[in-house]
């Protein structure tokens, strides 16, 4: 295969619609969906030095924390936001514990912290010769986020904890739409979940991808990221079992891509070629035009590569469509960005607006088109939710308007 | 699925403390007999050797210069040699590696370098924190060279829920492959014997691991702690060129405990 050659060799036809009937959501933006949608709408955005740990590194740079959220303390925050999430798209739903235990539900959640073996104060200790506590250990063992899931609402179904790190919970929720498709579960809760602590925030300091003031996705003077934490999750089912539960449908999950960029563990590719073949198959698999494509929720982290090469693409694939980046409202919530954005389109599909790409102000010459700069009303159907992903993940999912 | 729809192994890439490759897990199988190594522990009362199955990478010279794997870390180099042993068991030629889907399944990922990480900010501050180390941290970071070693651009995904990675990951290869999302994909399952994770098991038993396992006694425990790699070049049936079975099933599912308590963690 040539560089920068578009990989075309899926022959997929379009998939059954899945339905969308319930979402919940929290991070710095908001505790739950409609508490976010009202202050993104506002424009509101609050990044800040952390208040719940503290760095010796000379910089304070700033974060989207999810403010007054204590987790208990036998669970891993990330947990803690699932369900918080969870809980909140079970009750937009319609359904109780009853009717979940009657149908085969599944559980697909991805995450980048809520998996990992290391916690500081151990390995601390460990590390000075101590004997640390094993409580932190024993809190990770416990709380896996698809485990502690299918633990609280008593799920019988598949669940898997999906580690494809920023593309985790995009990735999720379009596994779980293939879930119920293929017939392994009637419902599933899908979506994803990450805390920020120091270890994350020391990480990509230094990768020297952070940006020491409020992020600027696509604008000219961006200089990166500004970390966040959340949760998002999506209740989904198939239309039958939609109607014959009662359930609401408030969107469609339609189709989804993904596709590896095979170039560099922490830089996207530069001809944006896996970014491309993912948003072809999920075109493809939604039976979704691009030209009917309302708007696109990209990636938009404001560093320089990433939204280089994603606004390029969009400009290639689906020119002249609105699109936007909502990081500047919460920060990248890494695991949980893709879910918690799968959220925001939706509900923006249903309300009719995007908000603007929050940080932009000037046009960089380098990249082809400008994102949305004020709320916008858009009257289509169809909306992308993008994501991409150290490793070279690139994970695309179309949603639709019910 | 449907008959036609038969996922078939067209090739295997294992790596551990048996040794390296298919005929030495089946020498070992065969032999019954197994010899594990020793890892050493710090702990807060000395050094502690204990019983371990460690795999040695050093065929992966055979498939990547050595230059091209001083910056990957153990739990890659253990990817990405059982995924080039399983390609080359099943012959795959070179110009089908971009069509690859990629799953690997892993209970704790990356934990030698994560730990890494961390120390390399312990002494001198945060300031001074790997972005090496950190980048390699990634839990999909085995997927990730896998993908850029071999060229594959097809989907790629990591799983990790400690024992169920497996089962799981390989459901979700099965519905790529049924799905027609990809002709092939390169299954593996990854886990690395770190200072952390060996440390973090000795904590949890009451005794250093046995000199030797004997599988299901169950009055005492005998497991010794383990490490290696398990690639499966999965194809559908009509794609494959050859292989060695099908893998007709893998289903995971809960016993479910409504908002029952938390189990106490007996992993590891």
């Amino acid at each position: 295969m040539k560089h920068g050659e578009v990989l075309c060799t899926i022959q997929r036809m379009s998939v059954a619609p899945i339905a969308i009937t319930g979402m919940g959501c929290i991070c710095a933006a908001g505790r739950n969906l409609p508490e976010s949608m009202e202050a993104i709408f506002r424009g509101e955005r609050h990044p800040a030095p952390s208040v719940r740990f503290t760095s010796n590194h000379p910089v304070r740079y700033p974060v989207f924390e999810a403010a007054d959220f204590e987790e208990p303390p036998d669970l891993l925050r990330t947990s803690a936001f699932a369900l918080h999430a969870a809980r909140e798209a079970v009750a937009d739903a319609g359904l109780d514990r009853k009717t979940l235990g009657a149908l085969r539900v599944g559980v697909c959640v991805g995450t980048t912290v809520g998996a990992v073996m290391s916690e500081e104060t151990f390995c601390r200790g460990y590390l000075a010769g101590d004997v640390p506590d094993m409580a932190p250990i024993r809190r990770i063992l416990r709380s896996n986020p698809a485990d502690v899931l299918a633990r609280e609402f008593g799920l019988s179904g598949p669940r898997q904890t999906v580690v494809t790190a920023c593309s985790s919970s995009t990735d999720a929720v379009g596994i779980a739409g293939s879930w119920i498709r293929a017939g392994l579960c009637d419902v599933a809760i899908a979506g994803g979940a990450d805390e920020l602590g120091r270890i994350t925030y020391i990480g990509f300091i230094s990768l020297m991808i952070t940006d020491d003031s409020p992020c600027k996705p696509f604008d000219k003077n961006r200089k990166g990221l500004n970390l966040g934490e959340g949760a998002a999750m999506l209740v989904l089912a198939s239309e039958p079992v939609a109607r014959r539960t009662g359930m609401r449908t408030r969107s469609f999950l339609l189709g989804y891509g993904s596709a590896g960029d095979a170039y560099h563990l922490t830089a996207p590719r530069p001809d944006g070629a896996g970014l491309r073949n993912a948003i072809s198959e999920a075109l493809t698999t939604s039976g979704v035009s691009s030209a009917s494509v309302a708007f696109v929720n990209a990636h938009g982290t404001g560093t320089p590569d990433n939204d280089r090469v994603e606004s390029r693409v969009l400009n290639d694939m689906l020119p002249g469509i609105p699109f936007l980046s909502t990081k500047g409202y919460t920060g990248h919530t890494l695991g949980a960005a893709g879910a918690i954005e799968a959220v925001f389109t939706a509900a923006c599909l249903e309300m009719g607006n995007v908000p603007a790409n929050a940080g932009f102000e000037t046009p960089d010459p380098e990249i082809p088109n400008t994102p949305v700069r004020e709320v916008t009303a858009v009257s289509g159907t169809f909306a992308l939710s993008e994501s991409l992903a150290f490793g070279g993940n690139n994970s695309v999912i179309v949603l639709g308007k019910a | 699925m449907s008959g036609t729809d038969r996922i078939v192994i067209e090739g295997i890439g294992v790596v551990g403390g048996f040794g390296c490759g298919i005929s030495d897990l089946s020498r070992a199988l065969n032999e019954s007999v197994g010899r594990p190594g020793t890892l050493t522990l710090s702990t807060g009362s000395g050094t502690v050797p204990i019983s371990a199955f460690r795999a040695d990478v050093s065929r992966l010279e055979e498939f990547i210069p050595v230059r091209a794997l001083r910056r990957i870390d153990r739990f890659s180099r253990l990817g990405l040699l059982g995924s080039h042993l399983a390609l080359t068991d099943a012959g795959l030629p070179e110009a089908e590696r971009p069509r690859l889907g990629i799953i690997i399944a892993s209970g704790y990922g990356a934990s030698g370098i994560t730990y890494a990480f961390l120390k390399s900010f312990t002494h001198d501050g945060d300031i001074c924190a790997s972005p090496t180390y950190f980048a390699n941290s990634v839990h999909n970071s085995a997927a990730a060279h896998i993908s850029i070693e071999l060229g594959a651009m097809g989907p790629s995904l990591t799983v990790s829920q400690f024992h169920l990675s497996v089962p799981s990951a390989l459901a979700t290869a099965r519905l790529w492959l049924a799905e027609g999302r990809v002709q092939r994909v390169m299954f593996g399952a990854v886990d690395e014997l770190s200072e952390l994770i060996g440390y973090i098991r000795h904590r949890t038993r009451d005794a250093a691991p046995a000199a030797t396992m004997i599988p299901l006694r169950t009055e005492m425990e005998t497991s010794i702690p383990a490490e290696g790699a398990a690639f499966l070049l999965l194809a559908r049936e009509g794609a494959a060129r050859g292989g060695y079975c099908t893998l007709d099933a893998s289903t995971t599912g809960s016993l479910p405990i409504p908002g029952g308590p938390f189990p106490e963690p007996g992993l590891l």
